[in-house]
C-alpha cells in the first residue's frame, strides 16, 4: 500500500515537472505574439478558433516561411487543413466562386476576428459587392433579399452545382419565397411554375421594368403579339421568318441550327427578354456552357488559359461558320485579330508549311491550345525546352 | 492428363475463341491523302465507296471537289464540276452510278450524271413550310433518297419530286443504310432503326456508354454498331443491343489518331466488312483501318 501510494506520488511530481515547463511556453507564445502584433486586430465577435485559444502557430511559422504573412503553408492549404471536407465538396461542384478555386479564402474571410459571423471581412453586401462591382451600378427596382444584402440566400457562396452559383435550380428557388397564386397564373398564361426558368425573363437583382422583367424585349413580346410565333408553324422556320438577314450565316459547312426544331434558336437566345444585345440569355461564356460544359471542365484542370476564353465569341462565330470550331476567320484568322504583331517574328504557318507529323498546314494552334488550356505558358501543347519542338524537329 | 485438365483448356480455348474482337484487331493502314504526296485538301468533309470500281470518293467542301482514292490509298483523280460544285457537304452513290451531293452554299441537293458530264441542283428554303438544311444525304436501295435535315433534326424519306413523303427520328446527327432498312444516330446516344417500307415498328438502341458528341455512325453485317465520336475522337464499337465493345483510335493528328472524326465507311469489299474507314475534318484526310 505504501509502495503503491509513493509510486502515484511520483506519478503526479513527474506531471508536475513537464506542466511547470510546458506551461509558461504556451502561455509566452500567445504573450509573445501580442507583444508586437496588436491583440485589437485578434479580437471580434467572431474568433478563428485558434485565435480563440491562441494558437497563432497553428496557422504561422514563427520564425521563418516562404509564404507570406508566415504561414505554414499556402493559404489554401493552410485552411483545407481544418476545413478540406468543406473545400474538397466544393471543389467538386460544377461551378466554383473564383475565388475558393483560386485557393484565396482571404478575399472575404478575415482569418484572425471579424464582427459578422462566418468570419467575413464585411457585411456580407460590401464582401461581395467589392468584386461584383457593376452590382453596385443597378438601377430600378430592387429584389427584396438583394436591396437587404443577402445575397447568400439565393447563392451558395462557394460552390454549386448550378449556374451562377445558385442554391438550386431557379424555379425551386424562386418558388420558396414567391406563391403561384391565381394572379401569377394569370401572368404566366396558366403555365406551371415546375421547370419554369425564372430568370431568363426577370432580373434576379434589379430592373427599371416592371415586376423586374429585364429591359430588351423582343418586338412581338414587348407589342403583345404572341401570336406571331405561338402559332402552328413548325421548327426554327418561325424564327427564321422574321429574321431573315442571318439566313445566309446557317449556309455554311458548320451551322449552330441543332436540329432541335425551335430549340436550336432558343438554346442561346431568349424568345421573350433579355439583357444581353441580341437577346442572348446571358454573356457569351455562361450561354455557351449550357451546351459545351466538357470543354470547360477540361479548362478548369489546366493552369494557362487564354484570359478571353470566356468571351467565346471573339473567336467563333455563333451561327455558322465555314472554318472548324466555327472559328472566325479560320485558324489563324481567329488569332490574328488579336495577334496580328506575331506574324512579323511567328514560326512559319499557312498553306505552304505543312506539319511533318500529319501533312496538315501548321497553323497557331499547332502549338497552342487557346480554348481548353494547358499546363505551359502562352498555352503552348508542350514545354518549350524540348516537349513542344522535338516532335516535329527531332534532330535538335 | 487426365479429364479436369482436359475439360480446362477445352473451357480455356472455348474462351478464347468466344472473345469479341477488339480494338487490336483493327490496324490503320493508310492515310488519303498520304501526308508524303502533293495532293492537299482544304477540307475533308465526306466520303462515299464505290464498290464497283473499289475508290473512295472525298468531297473537298471548301474547294468544291471531289477526289478519287483507290484502296491503297493512291490518289486516282478529281471533279470539279467547272467550279460548280458549291462547298459538298455530303456524298451518296445511286445504283445507277449518279452522285447526290449537299451544297451547303445553295442548300441545294446536286445531283452528279458522270457519264453525261452534267450536274443538276435542286435547292431548298431555309423559310416557310418546306423549309430544309440538308446536312447529310443518303441512298436507299428500295425508299430511294434520304435526307437529315438540320433545321428538324428528323431524317426525310423523299419522293422522286423531292417533296417529303416520311419524317423519322429526333434530333439525328446522322444515318446510314444498311441491311435493308435505315439508322438513325440521335444526339442523345440512341440509335433508331426504321424500315422505310412503313412495315413494322421503329426499334431504339441506347448506346450504353457516356459519349460528348457522336458525329457518325456506322453497322456491320454483325450488326455492331460503330459510332465516331467528335468530343472523345474516338471510334466506339456497340453490340447491336447498344453495350459498350471496345473503341478504335485516340486524340491526335498521326495515322489511326483522329481531332474531329466526321464520318465513318465499312467498306464493301471482296474481303466481306472489313475495311473501316473514318474521315476526319481537322486532320483532313480518311484513315483506313483493317481487320
Amino acid at each position: 500500500m505504501m509502495y503503491r501510494s509513493i509510486r502515484c506520488n511520483r506519478w503526479k511530481t513527474l506531471l508536475a515537472v513537464i506542466g511547470f515547463i510546458l506551461f509558461p511556453a504556451c502561455a509566452s507564445l500567445a504573450l509573445n505574439c501580442v507583444q508586437c502584433h496588436d491583440s485589437i486586430n485578434f479580437k471580434g465577435t467572431y474568433e478563428h478558433e485558434p485565435v480563440a485559444r491562441n494558437r497563432c502557430d497553428s496557422c504561422h511559422s514563427l520564425h521563418a516561411s516562404r509564404h507570406a504573412g508566415l504561414l505554414q503553408q499556402a493559404e489554401a492549404q493552410m485552411c483545407s487543413r481544418c476545413h478540406g471536407e468543406a473545400t474538397e465538396a466544393w471543389a467538386q461542384s460544377s461551378y466554383t466562386h473564383s475565388p475558393v478555386h483560386k485557393g484565396e479564402c482571404t478575399s472575404c474571410h478575415a482569418p484572425h476576428a471579424s464582427a459578422v459571423k462566418g468570419l467575413l471581412k464585411d457585411g456580407q453586401k460590401e464582401v461581395c459587392a467589392a468584386c461584383h462591382t457593376s452590382l453596385s451600378a443597378t438601377q430600378g427596382k430592387q429584389h427584396a433579399p438583394f436591396k437587404k444584402g443577402q445575397c447568400a440566400s439565393c447563392h451558395a457562396v462557394h460552390g454549386s452545382d448550378h449556374q451562377g452559383l445558385l442554391r438550386s435550380e431557379d424555379s425551386e428557388l424562386c418558388l420558396g419565397c414567391h406563391k403561384t397564386d391565381s394572379t401569377w397564373q394569370q401572368r404566366h398564361n396558366g403555365r406551371k411554375a415546375q421547370g419554369m426558368n425564372c430568370l431568363e425573363c426577370h432580373h434576379p437583382h434589379a430592373s427599371t421594368e416592371k415586376a423586374l422583367l429585364r429591359p430588351l424585349q423582343h418586338k412581338p413580346f414587348a407589342s403583345g403579339n404572341c401570336a406571331a410565333c405561338h402559332s402552328g408553324s413548325s421548327a426554327d422556320g418561325r424564327c427564321l421568318s422574321c429574321h431573315t438577314p442571318v439566313l445566309p450565316q446557317f449556309k455554311r459547312v458548320h451551322t449552330h441550327l441543332q436540329g432541335k426544331g425551335t430549340s436550336s434558336c432558343t438554346a442561346c437566345h431568349s424568345p421573350h427578354v433579355s439583357s444581353q444585345t441580341g437577346l442572348l440569355k446571358g454573356i457569351s461564356g455562361s450561354v455557351c456552357r449550357s451546351c459545351h460544359a466538357d470543354k470547360l471542365e477540361r479548362r478548369k484542370q489546366a493552369l494557362h488559359v487564354h484570359p478571353q476564353a470566356n468571351h467565346c465569341s471573339d473567336c467563333h462565330t455563333g451561327h455558322g461558320s465555314d472554318e472548324p470550331y466555327m472559328l472566325r476567320g479560320g485558324m489563324a484568322g481567329a488569332c490574328e485579330s488579336c495577334h496580328g504583331e506575331h506574324s512579323t517574328f511567328t514560326h512559319p504557318i499557312g498553306e505552304d508549311v505543312l506539319d511533318p507529323r500529319t501533312g496538315t498546314p501548321m497553323d497557331c494552334i499547332s502549338c497552342h491550345s487557346p480554348c481548353t488550356g494547358t499546363m505551359f505558358e502562352h498555352n503552348l501543347r508542350g514545354g518549350r525546352e524540348r516537349g513542344l519542338c522535338l516532335p516535329c524537329h527531332p534532330g535538335y | 492428363m487426365n479429364f479436369t485438365q482436359i475439360t480446362i483448356a477445352v473451357l480455356f480455348y472455348c474462351c478464347i475463341l468466344s472473345l469479341p474482337a477488339s480494338a487490336a484487331d483493327w490496324i490503320s493502314q493508310w492515310r488519303a491523302p498520304d501526308p508524303q504526296s502533293d495532293v492537299r485538301l482544304q477540307s475533308a468533309l465526306a466520303m462515299v465507296f464505290d464498290a464497283q470500281r473499289e475508290r473512295i470518293y472525298i468531297a473537298d467542301g471548301l474547294a468544291g471537289k471531289l477526289h478519287a482514292f483507290d484502296l491503297n490509298g493512291q490518289h486516282l483523280d478529281d471533279f470539279d464540276a467547272g467550279g460548280d460544285l458549291g462547298i459538298p457537304v455530303s456524298i451518296t452513290l445511286q445504283r445507277s452510278g449518279r452522285f447526290w451531293l449537299v451544297d451547303r452554299k445553295a442548300n441545294a441537293l446536286v445531283r452528279v450524271v458522270p457519264e453525261e458530264q452534267r450536274i443538276e441542283r435542286f435547292p431548298f428554303s431555309l423559310t416557310g413550310a418546306s423549309a430544309m438544311l440538308p446536312e447529310k444525304v443518303v441512298w436507299h436501295p428500295d425508299a430511294g433518297l434520304m435526307v437529315l435535315d438540320r433545321l428538324s433534326g428528323n431524317v426525310l424519306a423523299l419522293d422522286d419530286n423531292l417533296n417529303v413523303r416520311g419524317r423519322y427520328g429526333n434530333n439525328c446527327v446522322d444515318v446510314v443504310s444498311a441491311a435493308g432498312k435505315i439508322w438513325l444516330l440521335q444526339a442523345d446516344s440512341s440509335v433508331v432503326q426504321v424500315d422505310p417500307s412503313g412495315r413494322g415498328q421503329e426499334e431504339r438502341i441506347v448506346l450504353r456508354y457516356e459519349l460528348k458528341r457522336p458525329a457518325a455512325l456506322e453497322r456491320n453485317l454483325q450488326g455492331q454498331l460503330f459510332v465516331a465520336d467528335r468530343g472523345l475522337c474516338q471510334v466506339l464499337v456497340f453490340s447491336p443491343t447498344g453495350s459498350y465493345l471496345y473503341s478504335i483510335g485516340a486524340r491526335g493528328n498521326r495515322l489511326g489518331r483522329f481531332s474531329a472524326p466526321r464520318q465513318l465507311l465499312l467498306l464493301d469489299t471482296d474481303q466481306g466488312q472489313g475495311v473501316l474507314a473514318v474521315l476526319d475534318e481537322i486532320n483532313r484526310c480518311v484513315d483506313l483501318f483493317r481487320r
